[in-house]
């Protein structure tokens, strides 16, 4: 799967587990999962597999 | 000094800052409480998956508004998909469009801008456009739905003042949501003078967080903001090139001589 333009060696995890294995809050993030925003009270079932496109967002400073 | 209304709220500041480019995100708090501003903004990036990064939100104090940019995006498309992005961030529905495609002077697209606008302004959004002040697309961004428009007075972060001043003059005249200068403002004084124009209120990011010290700088801009909206509630003066004493024109000691 392509996480934030990386290609990364990964298939059928969850959202949370992504995020765990990468030390991120949930909180912290939006996920874009093939261009579609997941809702957060699904992290825990979506599954992402080896073809997806991932985008992984936070907030940053900025005017 | 009145009250700024925007998308139904009411602001008693009407200083906006940005939280790019300060030397720490610990100052921002102090920078926040200095000026007493209500509304702020940031943007959305990718998370760098190889380093540990902190939350933008944890400095922003938790009663004040929040205003995400959609900076990077290139397209109205892109801004949109940004948009979306922070109101499922927990952002709120308050957003500041930024559409740039040019790199050099980092001047916005008000076609795009436009566009996005009126589909953002549709789901419920308040939109607060960034723009090249410009009438007829000011009034389309206000029939598209915008809340409030946001004109450049130089270009993003060159501290040059306000460049555009007779062109953001018109808008002020001719359109009827509030105008918020951004961009360029790089002295109290700049945002003196936009607030003394008539602009309803000043965004300011780039002045304040490279000063050498921002948060007596915050507290300048404030200051200045304030002024300068007294000053345009007073009703300034009327210029002329002729002098008119101050004082009373007879003479004091030799009146009525000899």
């Amino acid at each position: 799967m392509q996480v934030n333009g990386k290609q990364l060696d990964l298939d059928n995890i969850t959202i949370t587990a992504l995020l765990e294995q990468y030390q991120l809050s949930a909180d912290n993030v939006v996920i874009e999962l093939n261009a579609e925003i997941v809702p957060k009270e699904q992290f825990n079932q979506k599954l992402i597999y080896q073809g997806d496109q991932v985008e992984i967002v936070s907030l940053f400073g900025g005017g | 000094m009145s009250k700024l209304q925007i998308g139904g709220t009411d602001l008693d500041s009407r200083l906006l800052i940005g939280t790019g480019k300060f030397p720490n995100k610990q100052i921002i708090p102090r920078v926040v409480a200095a000026c007493g501003t209500q509304v702020v903004t940031m943007a959305l990036r990718r998370v760098d998956l190889s380093s540990q990064e902190e939350n933008i939100l944890e400095y922003i104090p938790k009663d004040r508004i929040l205003l995400p940019n959609t900076s990077g995006a290139r397209t109205a498309e892109e801004a949109v998909r940004i948009a979306r992005m922070a109101k499922a961030m927990g952002c709120g529905n308050w957003v500041k469009i930024e559409v740039i495609s040019d790199n050099k002077y980092l001047l916005p697209d008000n076609q795009e801008t436009i566009k996005a606008t009126e589909t953002l302004a549709k789901e419920d959004f308040i939109v607060l456009p960034y723009m090249s002040p410009d009438l007829m697309a000011a009034k389309r961004m206000v029939d598209a739905g915008a809340a409030a428009v946001m004109p450049l007075g130089a270009p993003i972060g060159t501290n040059r003042g306000i460049k555009t001043r007779e062109l953001i003059e018109i808008l002020i005249d001719e359109i009827e949501v509030p105008i918020i200068v951004d961009a360029g403002i790089g002295k109290p004084s700049d945002a003196a003078e936009a607030m003394e124009m008539g602009s309803a209120a000043v965004l300011v990011n780039t002045a304040i967080a490279t000063a050498e010290d921002p948060v007596a700088m915050a507290e300048a801009f404030s200051l200045a903001v304030k002024a300068g909206r007294i000053a345009y509630e007073a009703r300034l003066g009327v210029e002329s090139h002729q002098a008119n004493a101050s004082s009373p024109l007879t003479g004091f000691l030799f009146e009525g001589g000899n």
